[in-house]
C-alpha cells in the first residue's frame, strides 16, 4: 500500500514539472483533436443508410449488456468529475471586500510644491469631467523645467490626462519635454496643452490651479 | 425483475413516455443526411455548446464578482481572488474565457461555411441574418465581459468605448445613457448588467435561429446533389453530440489548468501601465482606428458597410446555383472581406502601441482587394454543373478496419474507460490533498478519455447496423 502511495506521489511530482508538461499536454490536446477528427471522418465515411447489416448486429449483440454498463459507468464518471470541483468551489469559495468610496467630491488638494521637483509630474483625479458632468477624470500636474516656466510665466500647469485622440492616458516625459500618449505616439506641448504631433488634433483641457500660502496646490476646476 | 414477454426495460419505457409527452417525437423521426455529418457542419453546434458553457460558468462567477471600483479597484481584486484563491476558480474563469474566444471563432467559421456554400439561399435568408445579429451580439457581450476584469486592457477598452460613443452624433446623451457619469464606480455595475443583458438577447436570437433551422431543415448539399439520409437524429446523432460536448468540456478544463486565464496589471489611478491590446476579434477595427482617420468612420461606419453588404448578399446572389464557383459576386466579395479582416488583424497585431501610416494601410488594403478580387473572378470564370446523383457504391472501402473495430468495440471502450478511471482516481487524490491545479488537469484529461469511451460505446450500441 505504501509503495503504491509513494509511486503515486512521485508520479504526481513528475506531472507537476511545469514547462515540459504544458508543452506535452498541448501536444496531447492537438493529437486528441487531430486523431479524433480523422477517426470521425472514417466513421462517417463507413456509414451506410438503410444498410441494417445483420452480421454487425450479431457482432455487437453478445456484448450489448456489457457496453450499456460501460456507457453508464462513463456517464457517472463524467458527472462525478464535474460535480466534485463544482461542490468544492461553492463550499469553500470566499469573496473579497474593500472600501467603497462614497462618490462625493474629493478634496481638490493635489500636493505641496515641495513634493514635486522641477521637470516632473504627478497624477490626480478630478471629480468633474471637462464638460462639467460628474465623473472620475484622470489629470496630470506638471512642474515645468525652468526655461519653460520662464517662458510661460508659471511653474505649475495641469491638464486632463485623457488623450484627445482615443482616450488613452498621457503622461509627462521629461526627456522629450512633452506630454506623451503611449497608445499611438501622440505628443502634447506641456506649456499650453496643444497637440504637437501624432494622431491627436484637439488640445488637452487645462485645469485651473490655486497655490495657497503654505504651498499646497488645489485643483479649482477646468479653465 | 422483468416480466417475461416484455422486452423493454422501465428506463426505456420512461424515455419513450418522456419523448412522447414533451412533443419531441418529431425528432426521433428526423434522419441526418450525410453531408451534414461533415466536421464543417459542426461549427454552429459547437458554438452553441460554448454558449451553454458560458452561461453556466458565468452564473458561478456572478456569485464571486464584486462590481465596484471603490478606493482600490475591488473588481480586479475579486477577479484575482477568484482565479488564485477560490478552489477551481481558475477552471471556471478559464472555461469562461476560452469558451468566449472559441464561441466567436466558431461562429466566424460557421458563418464562412454558410456564406461560401450559399446556405443562405431561399428560404433561409432570415436564418442567416439572425445568425449575423447573434454573432454581433456575442462580440458585444465579449467586449463588455472582458471590460469587467478592470486590468490595464479592460480600462483601455472602456476608455476607447467611451470615446467612440462621445464622437457619435448625440454622443453626450448616449454617453450618460450607457456609462452614467463615466466614473468606474458607475461603469462596472452597468457593464455587468449589460454583459448579462446582451447575453440574454443573444439567447433569444439563438432560439430564433434554431427554430428557423428546425422549420426549414438543414440546407441540401451545395453542389446540387440530392441529400442522402444516413443515420437517425435520435439516438445516434444525439449521442455523438453528447460525446463531442464531453470531449470539448474536458479539453477546456485541461487548457485552463495548464494555461490559467490571463489577468493583466491592476489598474489604479495615477500609475503608469503598459499599453493594452484589444482582443483579436476587434483587432482589425482597431488597426483601422490606428491609421488616424476619424474614429467613428474607422470603428463604426466602414465595418458596418462591410457587414451590411454581407447581410444583403442573399438577395443579391443569383438563385440558380449554390456552388461557390458559380456565384461570382458573393465569392469575390467574401474573399475580399475575409482577406482584409485577416490582413488588418495581422497589421494591428504586429504594431502594438504604434500608429499605422494611412498611406501604408490604404496601399495594403487596396492591394489585398485587387489580388483577392482577381482570384475570386478567376475562380468563378467557369460554371460548374450540378453534380449528378451518385450511385451508391457497394460498401467495400474501409469495411475491414470497421469490422475489426466493431468486433473489438467493447474492448476499446473498456480500455479508454479504465485509463480515464485511473487518471480520475489520481485526480481525486490531488483533489483531497487540495492540489487543485493537478486535480483539474487530471479530471480534464480523464473527461476527454471518457468522452471517447462514450463515443466508442455508442458506436457499438446504436450505430452497428448502419455501418458497412
Amino acid at each position: 500500500m505504501n509503495i503504491i502511495r509513494c509511486l503515486l506521489t512521485n508520479l504526481l511530482a513528475a506531472v507537476s514539472l511545469t514547462n515540459l508538461k504544458s508543452l506535452g499536454i498541448l501536444l496531447f490536446l492537438v493529437l486528441v483533436v487531430g486523431i479524433g477528427t480523422i477517426i470521425y471522418y472514417f466513421y462517417i465515411k463507413s456509414l451506410k443508410p438503410k444498410h441494417n447489416n445483420p452480421d454487425n448486429n450479431e457482432r455487437v449483440n453478445n456484448r450489448r449488456n456489457f457496453l450499456v454498463k460501460i456507457f453508464a459507468l462513463t456517464l457517472a464518471g463524467i458527472v462525478v468529475q464535474l460535480l466534485l470541483p463544482l461542490l468544492e468551489l461553492l463550499r469553500k469559495g470566499t469573496i473579497v471586500t474593500g472600501e467603497i468610496s462614497s462618490g462625493q467630491e474629493t478634496p481638490p488638494k493635489i500636493a505641496n510644491i515641495t513634493e514635486i521637483p522641477p521637470d516632473s509630474q504627478i497624477s490626480f483625479v478630478l471629480r468633474r469631467n471637462p464638460d462639467g458632468s460628474p465623473g472620475q477624470h484622470p489629470a496630470v500636474l506638471i512642474h515645468l523645467p525652468e526655461d519653460k516656466a520662464a517662458l510661460v510665466g508659471k511653474e505649475f500647469v495641469a491638464y486632463s490626462a485623457v488623450c484627445t485622440h482615443l482616450g488613452c492616458i498621457v503622461s509627462y516625459k521629461s526627456e522629450e519635454d512633452a506630454l506623451f500618449c503611449p497608445c499611438h505616439a501622440g505628443y502634447f506641448d506641456p506649456t499650453n496643452g496643444k497637440a504637437i504631433s501624432g494622431p491627436p488634433k484637439k488640445p488637452l483641457p487645462e485645469v485651473k490651479l490655486r497655490i495657497d500660502e503654505n504651498g499646497d496646490i488645489y485643483a479649482e476646476g477646468w479653465v | 425483475m422483468q416480466r417475461a414477454g416484455s422486452e423493454e426495460s422501465c428506463i426505456k419505457k420512461f424515455v419513450r413516455w418522456l419523448i412522447e409527452r414533451t412533443g419531441a417525437s418529431e425528432f426521433t423521426k428526423t434522419i441526418i443526411p450525410r453531408h451534414a455529418l461533415h466536421p464543417m457542419y459542426s461549427f454552429g453546434g459547437l458554438a452553441s455548446l460554448m454558449f451553454f458553457l458560458l452561461a453556466f460558468t458565468g452564473i458561478i462567477q456572478l456569485m464571486f464578482y464584486v462590481p465596484a471600483f471603490g478606493e482600490e479597484n475591488i473588481a480586479y481584486e475579486s477577479v484575482r481572488h477568484f482565479t488564485e484563491s477560490v478552489p477551481y476558480g481558475f477552471v471556471v474563469r478559464g472555461i469562461h474565457s476560452y469558451a468566449a474566444t472559441l464561441m466567436i471563432l466558431l461562429s466566424m467559421l460557421h458563418f464562412l461555411r454558410v456564406y461560401f456554400t450559399g446556405a443562405y439561399a431561399k428560404p433561409r435568408e432570415l436564418t442567416y441574418v439572425i445568425g449575423i445579429v447573434a454573432g454581433l451580439l456575442s462580440i458585444a457581450s465579449a467586449f463588455l465581459g472582458y471590460s469587467l476584469r478592470m486590468d490595464h486592457i479592460s480600462v483601455e477598452a472602456i476608455r476607447i468605448g467611451q470615446f467612440l460613443v462621445l464622437q457619435l452624433p448625440g454622443g453626450n446623451w448616449l454617453y450618460s445613457l450607457i456609462f452614467g457619469s463615466g466614473s468606474f464606480d458607475e461603469v462596472i455595475p452597468r457593464f455587468l448588467a449589460l454583459h448579462i443583458g446582451v447575453a440574454g438577447l443573444l439567447a433569444i436570437a439563438l432560439l430564433l435561429h434554431f427554430y428557423m433551422i428546425h422549420a426549414h431543415h438543414i440546407s441540401p448539399p451545395y453542389d446540387g446533389s440530392e441529400p442522402e439520409p444516413v443515420i437517425p437524429f435520435y439516438p445516434n446523432f444525439l449521442l455523438t453530440e453528447l460525446a463531442a460536448a464531453v470531449v470539448t468540456i474536458g479539453t477546456l478544463m485541461t487548457l485552463s489548468a495548464v494555461f490559467p486565464p490571463e489577468l493583466g496589471f491592476k489598474f489604479v489611478f495615477g500609475e503608469e501601465l503598459p499599453v493594452g491590446q484589444p482582443e483579436w476579434y476587434l483587432m482589425a477595427m482597431y488597426a483601422l482606428i490606428k491609421t488616424g482617420i476619424d474614429p467613428v468612420l474607422a470603428g463604426l461606419v466602414i465595418p458596418s458597410i462591410g457587414l451590411l453588404i454581407l447581410v444583403i448578399m442573399p438577395w443579391v446572389d443569383p438563385l440558380y446555383s449554390r456552388h461557390p464557383m458559380n456565384r461570382r459576386i458573393a465569392t469575390t466579395y467574401g474573399l475580399i472581406f475575409v482577406g482584409e479582416y485577416i490582413v488588418l488583424f495581422l497589421y494591428g497585431q504586429l504594431t502594438p502601441g504604434e500608429q499605422i501610416p494611412l498611406l501604408n494601410a490604404l496601399l495594403l488594403t487596396i492591394a489585398v482587394a485587387l489580388v483577392l478580387g482577381y482570384v475570386g473572378v478567376r475562380l468563378t470564370s467557369k460554371p460548374i454543373p450540378p453534380k449528378k446523383i451518385q450511385k451508391q457504391q457497394s460498401g467495400n472501402s474501409p469495411s475491414y478496419a470497421v469490422r475489426v473495430i466493431l468486433k473489438n468495440v467493447w474492448w476499446i471502450a473498456c480500455l479508454l474507460l479504465v485509463f480515464a478511471l485511473v487518471l480520475g482516481g489520481f485526480g481525486i487524490m490531488s483533489h483531497l490533498s487540495e492540489n487543485y491545479y493537478d486535480a483539474a488537469l487530471l479530471f480534464g484529461i480523464s473527461i476527454i478519455l471518457m468522452g471517447w469511451s462514450l463515443f466508442t460505446a455508442k458506436v457499438g450500441l446504436v450505430d452497428a447496423k448502419y455501418l458497412v
